[in-house]
């Protein structure tokens, strides 16, 4: 069962890139979800249960997106977890930043299957599957 | 800064992100309301931190927020709570803001956020502002306005 860790200080947001996640991964088997209110708890929470991919918002209170990125990419337990960055401030520049942080992908809220597919089937090496409508 | 029309950029970013995520259709107004005192009103902001200081602020009828949430969240008008409310008008303006501060800006330029702040409006203030659009939204008024002098159209 793979383990995915959604990071974001807004609920809003949480629900939207959970609905996604489910969407894009609808016929992948189980699925655990957790979620974490700033990167603080994520770290936390990874470090007693690894996750198999985080998505992490930037702008969060205690501690933000890139602050998150920094600690899991020098913790040799959680430095292999691909990390993706969904953002409202996803300039080219900053985007451009954050993929130097060891993100392995950066996308711009609001978060969308469409957007989101790619990306996962690229991290999960899942075959594309051109029934799926987008 | 690129050659931009900030009132255009603006009105794509509120309009697509309303539309992309409450699924209500926002249109913009030439006008701008008399204040209504019957009206109960929140308002959001959020703080443009660098590369120059600003402020995107959002106010609008609380009777116009519980659709918004209501249509994120498919919920009962109902089950709407002032604490779903605030949360979904703090990732609105965060989203706006993100989209209006990455068009505006040269693909070079970094930009950063500050954390949105949902409160009561007691009135609308525009003395300061640099712009200030009214959309219409179902028959009740939106109000999006931006302060800071980074903020300035060139075309």
């Amino acid at each position: 069962m793979k383990k995915i860790m959604i990071v974001d200080d807004s609920s809003t947001s949480r629900m939207f890139v959970k609905r996604c996640l489910q969407t894009v991964l609808a016929d992948q088997g189980e699925i655990e979800y957790m979620e974490a209110e700033n990167g603080k708890e994520a770290l936390a929470r990874m470090k007693e249960s690894p996750a198999d991919l985080a998505l992490i918002d930037l702008n969060m209170p205690v501690m933000d997106g890139a602050t998150s990125l920094r600690w899991m990419k020098s913790s040799p337990k959680l430095t292999l977890i691909p990390v993706v960055v969904v953002t409202s401030v996803n300039s080219p520049a900053n985007r451009e930043e954050l993929l130097k942080l060891g993100a392995s992908h950066v996308l711009s809220k609001p978060i969308a299957p469409s957007k989101l597919m790619p990306v996962i089937h690229e991290i999960f090496n899942i075959q594309a599957d051109d029934s799926f409508g987008f | 800064m690129k050659d931009m029309n900030v009132r255009e950029i603006l009105v794509d970013a509120v309009t697509e992100t309303i539309e992309s995520m409450a699924f209500m259709e926002l249109l913009p107004s030439d006008r701008i309301s008399p204040y209504d005192e019957s009206l109960i009103r929140l308002r959001v902001e959020i703080l443009i931190n660098a590369p120059f200081p600003g402020e995107i602020r959002l106010v609008l009828p609380r009777r116009l927020a519980v659709p918004f949430a209501k249509n994120m969240y498919s919920l009962e008008a109902e089950e709407v709570t002032d604490s779903i409310i605030e949360d979904v008008l703090g990732e609105i303006v965060n989203i706006i803001a993100g989209r209006l501060m990455a068009d505006i800006l040269p693909d070079d330029q970094t930009f950063q956020l500050g954390l949105p702040l949902v409160g009561p409006d007691a009135f609308l203030e525009t003395e300061a502002s640099s712009l200030v659009i009214e959309f219409d939204a179902e028959g009740l008024p939106f109000w999006v306005i931006l302060f800071g002098d980074g903020f300035q159209s060139t075309t």
